[in-house]
């Protein structure tokens, strides 16, 4: 195989490489928030403490985020809905907003909580 | 079940997740710090934090809370209301808070409940060894909630976080006025 050298940084890829690279980047789907794709937004969530970086889309629920947190740090003893998610300042989310309308950075941090627990009875 | 003394857990396994857990806290201090929350005191098994405001003016240091690892997590945490400058619980006239939770229809729900025999109130919530200890809750025994996040030092600071601080809307102010007579000028 023929390596090929490549224009930009003239290194030399093999050819394979050189046109793996020119097909993924001409159908990476561009966002809402410029040229960026889609693969390389993510949000940091804190849960319960541990924190775990989640990819996702600017237009997408934060529901979505909030299920893909809990399953990537093994909290899957308490239902989505028992969560709250927050900003660093404890400004509570809607799991139904969107990241991106939201103005929410890629590798913005939100806390995970759980929510208190039914008290204040004796 | 929480009697000092009573089932003691290997205190080796006690310290590890005493320390799991204060590193997951200080790996966010600042944004603990930044909503009022101040690590103050931590040897094991004692931690004591104290909540301020960070938005008020003046700023104010609401509460203090003691969050004892005693035999954590065979049992759960501890955690009493506290003097933040000298540590000694509140008593229930001394309560600077009782943590109002909004309730969808009646009142709010004070989080700080104590027995009228009881001195010391403490933090009402699943999660918390005062509540699973009184006898008002013998039916919901803490190994239910044991390693599914409740109670964790995380749920239960941002509890006393949003309960006992964010709530906050501003100073109190009381004022006193008293007529004690009239003011003369003497005449020529």
């Amino acid at each position: 195989m023929f390596p090929k050298r490549n224009i930009h940084s003239g290194t030399v890829v093999p050819i394979e490489t050189a046109a793996t690279v020119t097909l993924a980047s001409m159908n990476a789907p561009n966002t809402p928030t410029g040229n960026q794709p889609e693969k390389d937004y993510y949000l940091t969530i804190i849960v319960n403490g541990v924190a775990t970086k989640v990819e996702t889309n600017p237009n997408a629920a934060l529901a979505g985020v909030i299920a893909k947190a809990l399953q990537q740090t093994n909290n899957t003893g308490q239902p989505p809905d028992n969560w709250i998610l927050t900003t660093e300042s404890g400004t509570q989310l809607s799991p139904t907003a969107k990241p991106g309308e939201l103005g929410l950075h890629s590798g913005a941090k939100l806390f995970l909580n759980l929510k208190a627990g039914a008290g204040g009875n004796v | 079940m929480f009697e000092p003394g009573g089932a003691p857990l290997d205190t080796a396994v006690a310290k590890a997740k005493y320390e799991e857990h204060i590193g997951l806290y200080r790996r966010e201090e600042a944004s603990y710090r930044a909503r009022g929350c101040w690590l103050l005191h931590a040897e094991f098994p004692r931690t004591i934090f104290a909540f301020a405001h960070p938005r008020l003016k003046p700023t104010a240091v609401l509460f203090g809370a003691e969050i004892s690892f005693e035999n954590f997590d065979l049992w759960p945490l501890s955690v009493k209301l506290v003097n933040p400058f000298t540590g000694i619980p509140y008593k229930v006239t001394e309560l600077p808070t009782v943590l109002p939770r909004a309730q969808p229809a009646g009142p709010p729900v004070p989080l700080i409940q104590s027995a009228p025999q009881d001195e010391i109130p403490f933090l009402c919530l699943p999660g918390v060894r005062e509540y699973h200890q009184h006898p008002a809750h013998t039916g919901d025994s803490w190994l239910l909630h044991r390693g599914t996040g409740t109670g964790d030092l995380s749920q239960l600071l941002n509890a006393l976080l949003r309960y006992g601080v964010e709530g906050v809307r501003g100073h109190n102010f009381v004022m006193h006025f008293s007529c004690t007579g009239v003011q003369e000028e003497p005449l020529p």
